[in-house]
């Protein structure tokens, strides 16, 4: 397999590249969507992700990526298996792409067309949910996508299991993954619904700056010319935020959230008007992830900042004469809240 | 060896590196012209370089690999194919009718293209496969014509517009070339390249790193083709990748540009391309080479505006950067509700069920997958045909986008140009933001001076048509005519599409340039109105907003003659645009 772009060596994108770090301490953020122009590194950062993961152990043979230790729901094929029986694997954390065309079948999986014809069995074909299972499912252009499948990929991410009943099979899989979308606002919105139900929201512009667009030209060049060697240069970088990012999951559960903080959160989605809770936990929980991923075990009004705008931009209502006012309106809301 | 000649220099570079370059899309029908390119280009690849050629009705898993049915059938046992894309790795995969291809299949592309791999799976098993490919694309489309995926485009590096009349070179000499590029040391691109290429970027209006890294890779190449790269190794690089995108260009007109700018051993050169009657003089090895001997290796001295400046210079006099072309791509399966309606024989596949093979297109696989778990049961033996009722005939269902079409031709000459046309700006924006209930696409033709030119094509998005309308300019002469033939061009190529089109006019007075971009007030009244009859025939709704003090006849003329009305809206400002046009049921 190609080497891929390593994460570190992304110039700039602090934004996206906190939240996917943050998806990554805690996956029960509820998914990232990353919205901006083409040509800024979304999907090489997401390509980037499972080289700063620890790999994950799973039973050789199980379509599902089954973790032989967890307890939690086996899939259809570990379920009959005796419990710690099975031959195990270690493999990379999965980041599974999801294109445009694929239809319903190829998502959620279907019946296995072959084994029908050629054995007379009716059985399951696992689709990219189930090979999505512990690891993050990548739509680029998911505003593209059907608004039912969105729905449905949505759900099953929120539920971490892939309910299937079609074409005569009646089957439930585990498929827990950080589903991470990206767009181009040129192409056309996304249902304002479907915006709410996403943890994160980013923007990605690219750099403005020459020096900025050049080093990315530099990095770029450098590893079209020898992948290999490129990676062997960014080791180091990608090493440290992998360390980093394992110790930030460890602490993550000890992290304190002061009441002060909690306040905080309420005050800012009443003065932007967020309805519902969904913007408060994702504040809360980013700022829990933003705190962990800085080795501290409390949280200060600072994470908080600093992940306000991810967690709460998508969630405002829309002004049809202040188009690009959101973050401008969280980041004022801020500055009122903390002076 | 004429660098300076673009299809053949494209040819060299995808030759050389397709990847780094982007692969190419080619602009032009096909014809001698395109044939003779893709001779000259083969001549020059690489021996076993794989060239595929991607079929327009190619099947998933045809274009990605995984099982074959057919063989799978005879053979009783599964058998698993790879794909025409991982089977084009390191080579070109040529897209005939490229804005015909599918979005499906537009889709499968783009994680080949940036990343280089493809990855199949299949029960369980899963693997990586090699995947290095670059787009070979010929463009067919007109201009009205939406054009291939964005998505696509954006991540194909030559845009290249091919003259019918274009003849191949002699191939011999720049074999010779390639080969010695192939031979020699590929350093890293210089500092001052790399600059010019990142600054170049912004300066064209160009967000996207992905094209100035092509053009990087492109320059750094044709400098090693030259024997040297320098500013005009750079503009060619820009004529190649970076001007057909331009959405702006640096404001410095040619005539300022100082003599000195220009080498002297190419003043007296025609203007290229070489016509096709000078090919037969002897070429030697480039002669560029020896000439440009006393300038230090790799030096750039070129900032972005001059590398413009040679880029203009190899490309026609008459050179505008075109209008932002490429379609929007959607998902399928089921549409968006309200959005579509069923279309039995145009529309595309949006679902599939049981149902009447007499009344609605059979779907096979579907069809196959439903018959398949009973074909025990019914008693089939491996070898033997399938065993098919009629309950498991799965039909697809189709359908076609519903929703419209407001075509604005905006008359951006004269003394008011900018104050209406900054109205107009307004008025697309209020319509735009509330379209994405109404499904309602917007475009905008804009005519002034001798020409008309889409400003705006067809689009729902309003993010993009607030970056389109950004580069409005205004005043000179009135050519009517062509903005109209411009908007019908738009019309008939939406009805195409099954959507129901509209033309809104918005002009203060009377047209004095004609069809043929001629001077004179009464050919040009009487194109704009031939025009106009032509609209009513076609059956196409129009409305004029005439926004002069006291109300021009002609312009009412215009309107009865393209079976519309004709609206006096002296103070037409933004809120009252949208409002008419509210009004007249469009939205």
């Amino acid at each position: 397999m190609a080497t891929p772009f390593p994460f570190s060596a992304i110039v700039g994108q602090d934004e996206m590249k906190l939240a996917l770090r943050i998806a990554a301490v805690d996956p029960t953020i509820g998914g990232v969507l990353v919205f901006g122009d083409r040509g800024t590194g979304k999907s090489t950062a997401v390509r980037g992700l499972p080289a700063l993961l620890p790999p994950i152990r799973t039973i050789r043979d199980c379509a599902y990526n089954c973790d032989p230790d967890g307890a939690a729901s086996p899939c259809p094929t570990c379920g009959k298996r005796d419990p710690g029986k099975g031959r195990t694997r270690t493999m990379e954390v999965p980041v599974v792409d999801l294109p445009l065309g694929a239809t319903e079948d190829r998502v959620v999986g279907t019946l296995d067309l072959e084994r029908a014809l050629v054995d007379g069995v009716r059985s399951f074909e696992p689709g990219l949910l189930a090979r999505a299972n512990r690891g993050f499912l990548y739509i680029d252009e998911v505003n593209l996508l059907e608004d039912h499948l969105v729905d449905l990929l949505l759900d099953v991410a929120a539920s971490g299991e892939n309910v299937v009943e079609r074409e005569g099979i009646s089957i439930r899989h585990p498929a827990r993954f950080v589903l991470v979308g990206s767009g181009n606002p040129e192409e056309g919105d996304l249902r304002p619904q479907l915006l709410d139900r996403f943890g994160l929201s980013v923007e990605v512009v690219t750099p403005r700056v020459i020096e900025e667009r050049m080093e990315v030209l530099r990095r770029r060049d450098a590893y079209d010319r020898d992948p290999e060697a490129f990676h062997r240069r960014w080791s180091g970088q990608d090493g440290r935020l992998r360390s980093n990012l394992r110790r930030a999951r460890k602490l993550l559960p000890d992290v304190v959230v002061p009441d002060e903080i909690l306040r905080m959160a309420t005050e800012l989605c009443l003065a932007l008007e967020v309805d519902g809770l969904r913007g408060e936990l994702t504040l809360l929980r980013g700022a829990r992830a933003s705190a962990a991923l800085e080795e501290e075990s409390i949280v200060e009004p600072r994470h908080l900042a600093e992940i306000a705008p991810s967690a709460l931009r998508h969630r405002l209502r829309r002004d049809p004469l202040d188009e690009s006012g959101s973050s401008v309106r969280v980041e004022r809301a801020l500055t009122e809240l903390l002076g | 060896m004429e660098l300076r000649d673009l299809p053949s220099l494209a040819a060299a570079l995808l030759a050389l590196d397709a990847r780094g370059v982007g692969g190419i899309c080619i602009r032009g029908p096909t014809g001698p012209a395109v044939d003779g390119w893709l001779g000259f280009l083969r001549a020059l690849l690489p021996g076993g370089t794989p060239v595929r050629k991607l079929p327009l009705g190619v099947t998933p898993d045809r274009l990605l690999g995984g099982p074959d049915l057919t063989a799978t059938l005879a053979q009783g046992r599964r058998v698993i194919r790879g794909g025409v894309i991982s089977e084009t790795d390191g080579g070109l995969l040529l897209a005939p009718s490229m804005e015909r291809i599918t979005d499906e299949v537009a889709a499968a592309l783009l994680a080949p293209l940036d990343h280089g791999e493809i990855h199949l799976e299949r029960e369980g098993c899963s693997a990586t496969l090699p995947a290095r490919i670059a787009i070979l694309g010929l463009d067919e489309s007109r201009d009205e014509e939406e054009g291939p995926p964005r998505a696509l485009l954006e991540r194909t590096g030559i845009h290249l517009e091919l003259n019918p009349r274009w003849t191949p070179p002699p191939v011999a000499p720049w074999i010779a070339a390639v080969d010695r590029v192939r031979r020699g040391m590929d350093d890293p691109p210089s500092e001052e390249l790399v600059r010019t290429m990142a600054a170049a970027g912004v300066e064209l209006g160009i967000p996207s790193l992905r094209p100035s890294h092509f053009a990087l890779r492109a320059a750094g190449l044709i400098g090693r083709l030259k024997g040297t790269v320098d500013g005009d190794a750079l503009g060619l690089a820009a004529a190649l990748i970076l001007l057909p995108r331009a959405t702006r260009l640096p404001e410095s007109p040619p005539d300022e540009l100082p003599p000195e700018e220009v080498p002297p051993e190419e003043m007296d050169e025609p203007p290229p391309p070489p016509p096709p009657d000078e090919l037969d003089e002897p070429e030697e090895e480039p002669p560029e080479e020896d000439s440009r001997q006393d300038e230090p290796e790799g030096e750039v001295e070129a900032l972005p505006d001059q590398v413009v400046e040679a880029a203009r210079a190899v490309l026609p006099p008459d050179w505008t950067p075109p209008a932002s072309r490429g379609r929007t791509m959607r998902g399928r399966g089921t549409g968006r509700s309200g959005d579509e309606t069923e279309d039995r024989a145009r529309g595309r596949r949006k679902a599939v069920r049981p149902g009447d093979p007499r009344r609605r297109r059979v779907d096979l696989g579907a069809t196959l997958r439903a018959a398949a778990p009973w074909q025990k049961v019914r008693g089939r033996e491996p070898g033997q045909s399938l065993r098919i009722e009629a309950g498991d005939i799965q039909v697809q269902i189709r359908v076609r986008p519903l929703g419209g079409r407001s075509i604005f031709v905006v008359d951006a000459s004269g003394s008011q140009a900018m104050r209406r046309l900054g109205e107009v700006k307004g008025a697309v924006e209020l319509l735009l933001a509330e379209s994405y209930r109404s499904r309602e696409e917007v475009a905008l033709v804009v005519f002034r001076d001798r020409n008309a030119r889409v400003l705006v094509p067809p689009t729902r998005s309003l993010t993009r048509a607030k970056r389109l309308l950004r580069g409005l300019a205004g005043g000179g002469g009135t050519p009517m005519a062509r903005g109209i033939e411009r908007a019908l061009e738009l019309a008939m190529a939406g009805r195409r599409d099954g959507k129901a089109c509209r033309i809104l006019l918005l002009s203060d007075g009377r047209p004095n340039v004609n069809r043929q971009g001629l001077g004179g007030r009464r050919s040009a009244m009487d194109d704009a109105l031939a025009l106009a009859r032509e609209v009513q025939r076609q059956q196409i709704p129009f409305v004029v907003l005439d926004t002069s003090p006291r109300g021009m006849d002609f312009l009412r003329e215009l309107a009865g003659a393209a079976g519309g009305h004709a609206h006096h809206l002296p103070r037409a400002d933004a809120r009252r645009i949208r409002d008419r046009v509210t009004s007249e049921g469009w939205t």
